[in-house]
């Protein structure tokens, strides 16, 4: 025997409801052999592992937990897809894992019975059996296998309880469909399902699985994307088969299914399951007297998510630190090294600082991962959504938009990927196209250098309110409101016909596994410096070269210059002959003076400053010049550079930081070229700090924002609706505000 | 024979049996696989928008939209 992978492995779907412990499971019987990808077109995280059984090596795919196979949007329809073997690998699974809480077992059979339909080989996995027996359930697991007529295995994922013998029966299932037909519905329903059947093309796989799906196939949605296979002749007679059936029965479609597989699930429940005659109040149940109660319940949700916040805010100043420490200390590195140039330049200001741009996110994303991850395998998320719904669905979100929004004001970026929690993906797509208005913690340095530069120190009540804190309150408002408008409009877009149902199963409490949190921060982390890493590097390297290029001496005076190197001459004798600090000092500071105006020159002359001259028209309306233009641009990969940029736009350097003096001072002064007219009035700053609490300019979270949704144009959606609300609202701003003062 | 009246009715630890859905069959049939269906026994644990039923072994929170009416009998 080769020991090539020639054999093909044979593929297992895992299916199971919500909460099962499905994941737990996969990922205790795969291990680490595991990898992520995409689906193409949606938003699902596609999860496949490797499991080798003796001689027979299994691939899993996980599929997403759901309570039926009635999918309604594209995300939904990849389980049905899967199983039909309308995948890139073009074949049904050779076997299904169904993951059933053993706890639940009349829901969770609902879903099994709609997977006996396939007719495929099928293993039941009855997960938290010690949770059924503690409840006081008895199940007797060979009735339940005999009257379902596939194998059923006891498992305890988390204990790691029963793997063994699941894997061997998932090997030995291979080939092994069901033992008893699957018949839930009445006469006159296979009846009409066997007509379907008939009509169904050849070539069409589990022929008679997918015209039951068809059958009860509410709104069409299922049909369209399966017409092709289907054929015409299907789905012409669908409409009048379906008709037939609500009128002869006078009950709904709909209902007609889950009656008869109740139905259906009764009758056999009963043969195996014996329940205790008094239910028992559980630990659940006494925790939500508390956890979900209108006062202390939310009252417990505040410090929640304030801790949250001020967790993930706070790991973002020390990694922030150390990254530029990292920084400075590779870059110092790097210019004593490599010789001053192009090269030098684009190692430092290109490449070291994309990186650190990348890995600047990390310690963010990782801190919510591992609380997100906490609060959702404890059960506590559902709780705390069930709290915050009430509000929440006013902006047509649901309550588990909570975290991503709340995580958005630390930054955007762990907060677009924390919407991974919530199911529905229209929702999701609407928390992920507001989240980047929430003011982050990239804002804040463009607000502490405006105001302190240009909002006048007045305070009332005894200094206890003072304008500059109201103007730092207003910006945060500035962009809730917004968001607040801007869901309004994209629920009429994204979600039409009003309000849809929402449910969301409060699951029994439980510890986290420690193993299960490493695994989620290590995703999390992975996934963002995988898949938004790149962009954000690559574009970093991009605005670099434009505010490098084209570099050319002949640009400069001569008597700069000569000047230069003067004052080059004077400093390095000054050390030479140990003449007193002071002076050293200040003839460093006259030498700096110089070079930094000749920074200024170069960036002027760079393709950036002449974008910046080219865009000045556009800008002029909103009381900008070319300098504030070009550091906006500038400024897109991250809405903090812009302060650095300005301080080599004016003539500062490039070290600037918000909290500078001489920055402040050099704004204040700062005119328009050949007048005496300040640059810097009240209204240009406060339109420039509207303007960055509204706009994109963060690449970080354009790329987080592709690499969720799957695709380019939603974070192109984002970025222009975004350019476009924030220059309305800084020309609003800067016209009232000049026609005012 | 005690009236049918809606989910939201009923008092918190009230139980009930579900009589009727009535909405798009798309939502009923979501509820459906949940067990929220005809017959279904169930104890109301929070009432309001959203309420919090206790439905056999599992618990749910629940927020009907505006097209979605569920009549229940109450115990």
């Amino acid at each position: 025997m080769s020991t090539k992978a020639s054999v093909e492995s044979a593929l297992v779907a895992v299916l199971g409801n919500p909460n099962t412990g499905k994941s737990t499971l996969f990922n205790a019987l795969t291990g680490a052999n595991q990898r992520t990808g995409n689906y193409p077109g949606v938003t699902v995280e596609r999860r496949e592992g490797r499991l080798k059984v003796g001689g027979t090596s299994l691939q899993l795919v996980d599929l997403p937990g759901t309570y039926s196979l009635a999918p309604r949007s594209p995300d939904e329809m990849v389980t049905v897809q899967t199983l039909l073997g309308n995948t890139e690998r073009r074949r049904p699974p050779d076997l299904i894992l169904c993951v059933v809480d053993a706890s639940n077992l009349s829901r969770n059979l609902f879903l099994v019975s709609q997977l006996l339909d396939l007719n495929l080989p099928l293993v039941v996995a009855l997960n938290m059996v010690d949770v059924a027996t503690k409840r006081g359930l008895e199940i007797d697991v060979s009735a339940m296998s005999r009257l379902l007529g596939v194998p059923v295995i006891p498992v305890q994922a988390h204990k790691r309880i029963g793997l063994e013998a699941l894997k061997q029966q998932l090997s030995q299932t291979i080939n092994q469909p069901p033992q008893i037909p699957h018949d839930p519905f009445s006469k006159h329903v296979n009846a009409t399902i066997t007509r379907l059947h008939n009509a169904c093309p050849d070539d069409c796989h589990l022929k008679r699985f997918v015209v039951t799906r068809l059958l009860f196939d509410a709104d069409g949605f299922m049909t369209s994307r399966l017409k092709n296979i289907v054929g015409p002749q299907v789905v012409d007679s669908l409409p009048s088969e379906q008709r037939e059936l609500a009128q002869t029965s006078g009950v709904s479609l709909a209902e007609q299914e889950s009656q008869a597989r109740y139905q259906w699930i009764k009758s056999n429940l009963d043969l195996f399951l014996r329940r205790p005659v008094a239910s028992q109040t559980t630990k659940t149940a006494r925790a939500d007297q508390v956890l979900t109660h209108p006062i202390w319940g939310l009252a417990i949700v505040a410090v929640v998510m304030a801790v949250l916040f001020q967790l993930v805010f706070f790991m973002a100043e020390p990694a922030s630190a150390a990254i530029d420490w990292g920084k400075g200390l590779l870059g110092t590195a790097v210019t004593q090294i490599v010789p001053a140039g192009a090269f030098q330049s684009l190692l430092v200001d290109g490449i070291i600082e994309g990186v650190g741009s990348v890995l600047v996110f990390l310690p963010q994303i990782v801190t919510l991962f591992l609380i997100l991850a906490i609060l959702e395998d404890s059960g506590y998320l559902a709780r705390a959504s069930f709290l915050m719904d009430r509000h929440l669905s006013r902006l047509g979100l649901s309550g588990v938009a909570l975290i991503p929004l709340l995580s958005s004001f630390a930054c955007a970026i762990p907060g677009v990927m924390a919407t991974r929690v919530i199911t529905n993906p229209r929702e999701r797509l609407l928390t992920i196209l507001i989240a980047p208005l929430m003011s982050c913690s990239a804002r804040l340095p463009v607000y502490i250098l405006l105001i302190a530069a240009f909002v006048p120190n007045w305070t009332w009540a005894y200094g206890l309110i003072g304008l500059k804190g109201l103007v730092m309150l207003a910006m945060y408002l500035v962009g809730i409101v917004t968001a607040i408008g801007v869901a309004a409009v994209l629920r009429w877009w994204l979600i039409p016909g009003g309000s849809q149902s929402f449910f969301i199963e409060l699951p029994t409490y439980k510890r986290p596994q420690v193993s299960a949190l490493v695994r989620r921060m290590w995703e999390g982390g992975w996934s963002f410096v995988r898949d938004a890493g790149t962009l954000i590097i690559a574009v970093t390297i991009l605005v670099w070269a434009a505010a490098y290029y084209p570099r050319s001496e002949s640009i400069l005076p001569p008597e700069l210059m000569a000047q230069v190197d003067v004052l080059q001459l004077d400093y390095d004798r000054s050390v030479q002959d140990q003449l007193p600090p002071e002076l050293i000092e200040e003839r460093l500071a006259e030498k700096l003076a110089v070079e930094n105006r000749i920074q200024a020159l170069h960036l002027e002359n760079s393709y950036l400053g002449r974008a910046g001259r080219w865009i000045e028209p556009v800008v002029r309306p909103l009381g900008w010049d070319w300098r504030i233009g070009s550091a906006v641009i500038a400024s897109f990969p991250a809405r903090e550079v812009v302060v650095g940029t300005m301080g080599v736009i004016f003539g500062l350097g490039g070290e600037e930081d918000e909290e500078s003096e001489g920055l402040q001072q050099a704004l204040r002064n700062a005119t328009w070229s050949g007048t005496n007219r300040p640059l810097f009035t009240l209204p240009v700053a406060l339109g420039l700090m509207v303007f960055f609490a509204l706009c994109a300019q963060c690449v970080s979270t354009l790329a987080v924002i592709r690499r969720e949704t799957n695709s380019w144009w939603w974070p192109t959606v984002t970025f222009v609706y975004m350019t476009v609300l924030a220059y309305v609202a800084t020309w609003l701003v800067y016209q009232v505000g000049t026609y005012w003062i | 024979m005690i009236k049918a009246v809606k989910l939201q009715d009923l008092r918190n630890g009230d139980q009930a049996y579900v009589e009727s859905m009535l909405g798009s069959d798309q939502e009923i049939s979501r509820l459906a696989a949940l067990g929220i269906r005809g017959g279904a026994r169930l104890q109301l644990l929070r009432r309001g928008s959203p309420c919090i039923i206790q439905l056999e072994d599992s618990r749910i929170c629940l927020r009907t939209g505006k097209q979605l009416q569920i009549l229940v009998r109450p115990e």
